[in-house]
């Protein structure tokens, strides 16, 4: 019988593989065979089987109070405290009393069930049978409910099966246990459950543990192993000298177990169950399982995301500064070019004037003093060289901040006459050339590139020592470029001196304004070549 | 013996008066003129000997007022004194009928031989022009220069004025014509010279020397 496997595993768990407890198992089945002359020679059978073992302890189940082994200290358990009819335990024995809690499932029910008012009660016919039904009808109907009780108990398994089908879906029922049927077959109470709930269209609760997981919603229950883990404490305390009679009997606990596949199965709110509810073969979502994951992951995700978004926000404050200071030193481009040509129109159209009316008087005054006065005239002559040179220098000033020719004759003309003017006062052969260029080009583009031109005559002269260099402006579909190439002693790009220029920096300025580029070749010792290219959308 | 009656162009009043006082005791300086077109009517009024021009003028460049004084008064000797030393300059300006050729800085030096050449008869080119300007003489003239030289007198003062960013009233109150009369001027010129918008033309003057820079 499952009950008293389960006595027996929950004996083991706490005494067995100890060395020095030797145990020994005998099945009495006196649940099944309950007659008792065929019980008193079973015992008589058992204290010659052992009559020279020298038992220390002996705990039975199901076996109703009375001497097993004549001395030998007993524990009984798996019976009620209603065996005992009155009487006292045996000498040297104590017991863990079994008490099936009728009352605290049908309350638990009710609470899981609490428009329900029929209620059915399953019993059978053997003596263990009636004995639970009877004790079910000592508390039914329990005070404060309305329910409609009924009692199959004479039906044969059959018949209760094809009426389970019918009852109401709000319909308690508490199966007890049958061992015999009406029809007089005997079963192992809770090899039934399973095909009760099967038919059933009502929840249908139990008494023992043993039943949750069969099909049954639950209930306060009697756990046989726990049983037997009370009773082998107490025999635990016996072989410790412990005297049996002083150590009074205890009943067991019933304590409230339940299915949630059953309770899922007939829409039970696991809220309703009593306090201190175990629910077993709970299936559990994936969110309850892997909370702590999914969360984590989540969390994950969404900080990964924040920082995306971060990182995303950033790029744009990125991208709208570099924007701004993109416009900004575009701005700051014109403004310098604005105010370079505002100087230079000043020293164009004021100093130089001024300049070449000082050259006047000073030649005036030259010329006005006697043949005699050598000396001074000479004087005057040299200031006045001096003054038409400073002249001619402001002139030239005036024509680097803002090339008039450039301006008015566009940016071929104007390129050709700075080669021209470069080559000729600094003594370089520079050959200036040009190919397939559009006729108009933009003003912004021609400044470009005639500061660029200006930059990289301006580096020919100071820097490369070179004696010939070749400029060049080719026009293609996409782009103008411009190639200037020297044959100069070259430098290294990568030097920090090359890279730390300004005018080098403000070519590519200029250019990225534009769209353009520039790429700079250079070596020591192997010349320097510059390509400027701008698209032609602009 | 009357001196010379000397008329002076130059829109710089500083360089006038320096000039001025500098001719004073040999020639007769009738005049100063500020701008090209007030150098036309005091030419026309005055009939000076000789007039000594600035090539840089508002209203009418030196050069236009040397060519409409040339037509109008071939006697009137014309010298050219200015600040530019490009050498494209010279060919125009004795084209243009100029008979000498100096620059500002040096005047106080040659303007006075110069003076006495053109009044003999003989031409005047400052040795401080550079080999370049033989070689521009030597040159002759581009195509778009005859083109510009195509144009009328009256059609070169319109682009002048139009370039200077006057106004059509204002260009048909100076050159005293009807304001029709300067719109049809200038879009007989655009079309002449296949140009479409405003800054075209002011391109145009300035490559052809109608203006200065």
């Amino acid at each position: 019988m499952p009950a008293e496997r389960a006595v027996d595993s929950g004996i083991r768990s706490i005494l067995g593989n100890k060395l020095e407890i030797q145990l020994y198992g005998e099945h009495l089945d006196t649940y099944r065979f309950s007659d008792p002359k065929f019980q008193a020679e079973q015992l008589a059978w058992f204290r010659n089987k052992y009559r020279n073992r020298a038992i220390d302890l002996i705990i039975t189940t199901g076996l109703l109070p009375q001497t097993v082994l004549p001395g030998v200290p007993t524990v009984f358990c798996g019976i009620e405290s209603t065996g005992l009819a009155g009487a006292a335990l045996p000498a040297n024995s104590t017991a863990v009393w079994l008490s099936p809690d009728v009352k605290g499932t049908l309350m638990a029910a009710a609470r899981l069930q609490p428009t329900a008012h029929q209620v059915v009660i399953l019993s059978g016919a053997s003596e263990w049978d009636r004995h639970l039904e009877l004790a079910a009808q000592k508390t039914l109907p329990p005070s404060g409910t309305n329910w409609e009780i009924t009692y199959w108990d004479g039906m044969s398994v059959e018949e209760i099966r094809s009426r389970l089908g019918g009852l109401p879906k709000d319909t308690i029922v508490l199966y007890l246990s049958i061992e015999r049927d009406g029809a007089g077959h005997t079963y192992v109470p809770q090899d039934l459950v399973p095909g009760f709930s099967a038919v059933s269209s009502a929840p249908i609760y139990g008494l023992s543990a043993g039943f949750i997981g069969l099909g049954i919603v639950g209930g306060s229950v009697l756990d046989f192993e726990a049983q037997g883990k009370q009773a082998a404490e107490i025999g635990r305390r016996i072989l410790r000298g412990e005297e049996a009679s002083t150590i009074p009997p205890v009943a067991s606990s019933s304590s409230y177990l339940f299915d949630w596949r059953e309770l899922r199965r007939f829409g039970l709110s696991e809220s309703a169950l009593p306090p201190g509810s175990i629910v077993k073969f709970a299936v559990f979502s994936p969110w309850q399982l892997y909370r702590r994951w999914i969360l984590s992951v989540v969390a994950f995700i969404l900080l990964q995301t924040a920082f995306m978004v971060y990182l995303l926000v950033q790029k744009r404050r990125r991208k709208r500064a570099e924007e701004e200071l993109v416009d900004l030193s575009g701005r700051l481009i014109n403004a310098q070019e604005a105010e370079r040509a505002r100087i230079a129109r000043e020293l164009h159209d004021d100093f130089s004037q001024r300049l070449a009316l000082l050259a006047i008087q000073l030649g005036q005054v030259s010329q006005g003093l006697p043949n005699s006065d050598k000396t001074v005239i000479e004087k005057l002559n040299l200031m006045w060289e001096k003054t038409i040179e400073l002249s001619t220098d402001v002139h030239k000033l005036s024509h680097q901040l803002h090339s008039s020719k450039l301006h008015h004759l566009g940016l071929l003309a104007a390129a050709k006459s700075l080669c021209d003017e470069t080559g000729k006062q600094h003594c370089i052969y520079i050959e200036f050339a040009h190919r397939e260029m559009p006729e108009e080009i933009s003003p912004d583009v021609g400044l470009c590139f005639f500061r660029i031109l200006q930059e990289a005559l301006n580096n020919i002269v100071k820097h490369s020592g070179a004696k010939q260099a070749h400029v060049e402006f080719v026009g293609t579909a996409s782009q103008i470029r411009l190639r200037i190439v020297d044959g100069g002693v070259g430098f290294d790009p990568n030097s920090g001196a090359a890279r730390g220029g300004l005018g080098l920096a403000s070519m590519r300025e200029r250019l990225r304004l534009l769209g353009g580029s520039i790429a700079l070749c250079s070596r020591p010792t192997e010349g320097t070549e510059i390509v400027a290219a701008v698209p032609m959308a602009h | 013996m009357k001196k010379p009656r000397i008329l002076l162009a130059d829109d710089h009043v500083l360089v006038t008066d320096a000039l001025k006082s500098m001719l004073e005791p040999a020639y007769d300086v009738v005049g100063t003129a500020s701008d090209g077109r007030s150098l036309l009517e005091m030419t026309e009024k005055l009939q000076p000997d000789l007039i000594v021009v600035d090539v840089g003028m508002p209203q009418l460049n030196g050069l236009d007022a040397t060519r409409q004084i040339k037509r109008l008064l071939p006697r009137v000797k014309v010298i050219i004194v200015t600040m530019n030393e490009d050498s494209d300059l010279v060919g125009e300006a004795f084209r243009a009928g100029a008979c000498g050729y100096l620059l500002k800085h040096s005047a106080a030096h040659e303007l006075l031989q110069a003076m006495q050449e053109v009044l003999k008869g003989a031409s005047y080119l400052s040795p401080r022009i550079t080999g370049g300007a033989v070689s521009a003489l030597l040159r002759g003239t581009d195509a778009g220069s005859e083109k510009a030289r195509e144009l009328t007198t009256r059609q070169r003062e319109v682009i002048q004025l139009l370039a200077e960013g006057r106004s059509m009233k204002e260009i048909a109150d100076i050159l005293t014509i009807s304001l029709r009369t300067v719109a049809a001027h200038k879009y007989r010129v655009m079309e002449m010279l296949e140009i479409k918008t405003n800054a075209e033309l002011y391109h145009y003057a300035v490559k052809h020397r109608i203006v200065s820079v």
